[in-house]
């Protein structure tokens, strides 16, 4: 393994870490509104959920993303650089304007981009990009209408209950597994897309086999590379928390984090690299549906649409640019 | 009767997952009818409270609360 090899699995890594750290207040910020868990502790309860995904989940995202969005022959350093590079500046970028984007649209984006600027239009598979654009609509879809489900309910089942000490103690455990789960989900499904990235590199290198499975170190590095970005980001949040939560309830954010979770989960099992941010962003505009639409901050939800329209070509036309002086070189 | 927005936005959402049909690969399909199922459900449900809201609206007052908001208010205060 050359040394252009090795720091390009070290971008990829801290691009995994970034994702990590970005999405951090995704898992934690409900526990720690309602005060189930301190800051602290919820970040190393996310962080820990984040790094054990890889016990409970394959690598069906991973091999979906080496495989399934660009011609495997296509791939080389110089395109999966361009790709990544792609990927983190469309991620700043739109972190610096405030924009709910998806990492993982960015990284299929720009992987896209460097790979047209390489051989054309050819070089992308239809029906592997076909698949990822429609679950980039349908999975905040599915998230909203279980997080409406799920929240509805509990309505059903508790509206009698008038023990509301017990109730809300059942809620704040409740919490904890969900907040479990969608970490454990989050793991999964991010993790896996770096770890793809990574397979198409070392396949490109002659390193692995054409067809191989992902290497167990690859697994535990892209795991470890994302619970720390968690570790990290969740400290990092701790201090602008009190302006940033999303006002939710225990029963609510029970609901919502469950529901992103069985559907993140579901996509995982299938091999589709989705966004979570956008999948929790969905389940909770489906819980605050419950109450009333005007519950709903739809310039959030605005937003997430803007991003989907504009995620997938704004990373394209960067890791394109990117690509451009390898091309002229070779 | 006039549609409430809750009623509009789930058959949208119904309406979507159908749209999607075409595109989604083979094997996924059941997830757009899985989605528009329970949307449909969600956009009916929204729409039979809605009637039964106007009908307990008492004359010149405001709705009467059905028992969902009421728990919602329970786990609010919880």
């Amino acid at each position: 393994m050359t040394i252009w090899v090795a720091a390009i699995i070290f971008i990829a890594l801290a691009f995994d870490f970034f994702n990590g750290f970005h999405d951090a207040a995704n898992s934690i910020a409900t526990v720690v509104s309602t005060r189930v868990l301190s800051p602290q502790q919820a970040v190393v309860w996310a962080a820990f959920f984040n790094f054990v995904a890889f016990l409970v989940f394959g690598t069906e995202v991973a091999a979906t993303i080496a495989n399934d969005v660009v011609q495997p022959s296509v791939f080389d350093n110089a395109v999966i650089f361009a790709g990544l590079v792609g990927a983190v500046v469309w991620d700043i970028i739109t972190w610096w304007l405030g924009l709910p984007t998806s990492s993982s649209h960015a990284l299929v984006g720009a992987m896209a981009g460097a790979a047209v600027a390489k051989a054309g239009w050819a070089s992308l598979i239809a029906s592997g990009f076909q698949k990822i654009a429609v679950f980039i609509v349908l999975s905040p879809v599915v998230g909203l209408l279980l997080g409406f489900t799920f929240m509805v309910a509990i309505y059903w089942v508790f509206h009698r209950s008038r023990r509301l000490e017990r109730l809300n103690r059942g809620f704040r455990v409740g919490q904890l597994f969900s907040a479990a789960s969608f970490s454990l989900a989050h793991g999964a499904n991010d993790a896996q897309k770096t770890m793809g990235v990574i397979l198409a590199l070392l396949v490109a290198n002659g390193v692995l086999p054409t067809g191989s499975d992902v290497p167990l170190w690859v697994v535990l590095s892209a795991h470890t590379a994302i619970g720390l970005g968690t570790l990290f980001g969740g400290w990092r949040i701790v201090h602008t928390m009190g302006s940033k939560i999303t006002k939710l309830q225990p029963a609510q954010g029970m609901a919502a984090e469950t529901a992103a979770a069985a559907t993140i989960m579901a996509n995982t099992v299938a091999g589709i690299p989705v966004s979570t941010t956008q999948t929790i962003t969905g389940a909770i505009v489906g819980v605050g549906s419950t109450q009333r639409l005007s519950a709903v901050r739809w310039g959030v939800a605005g937003q997430v649409v803007w991003a989907w329209v504009l995620t997938i070509p704004g990373a394209f036309v960067i890791s394109y640019v990117v690509y451009l002086p390898f091309k002229a070189v070779a | 009767m006039r549609l409430g927005r809750r009623t509009a936005f789930f058959g949208a959402l119904a309406v979507i997952s159908l749209l999607l049909w075409e595109p989604t690969p083979a094997e996924y399909r059941w997830v757009n009818l899985f989605a528009a199922g329970l949307a449909l459900v969600w956009a009916v449900g929204t729409a039979l409270e809605d009637r039964s809201l106007g009908r307990w609206r008492p004359s010149g007052g405001r709705p009467r609360r059905v028992p969902h908001e009421r728990a919602d208010d329970d786990v609010r205060r919880a």
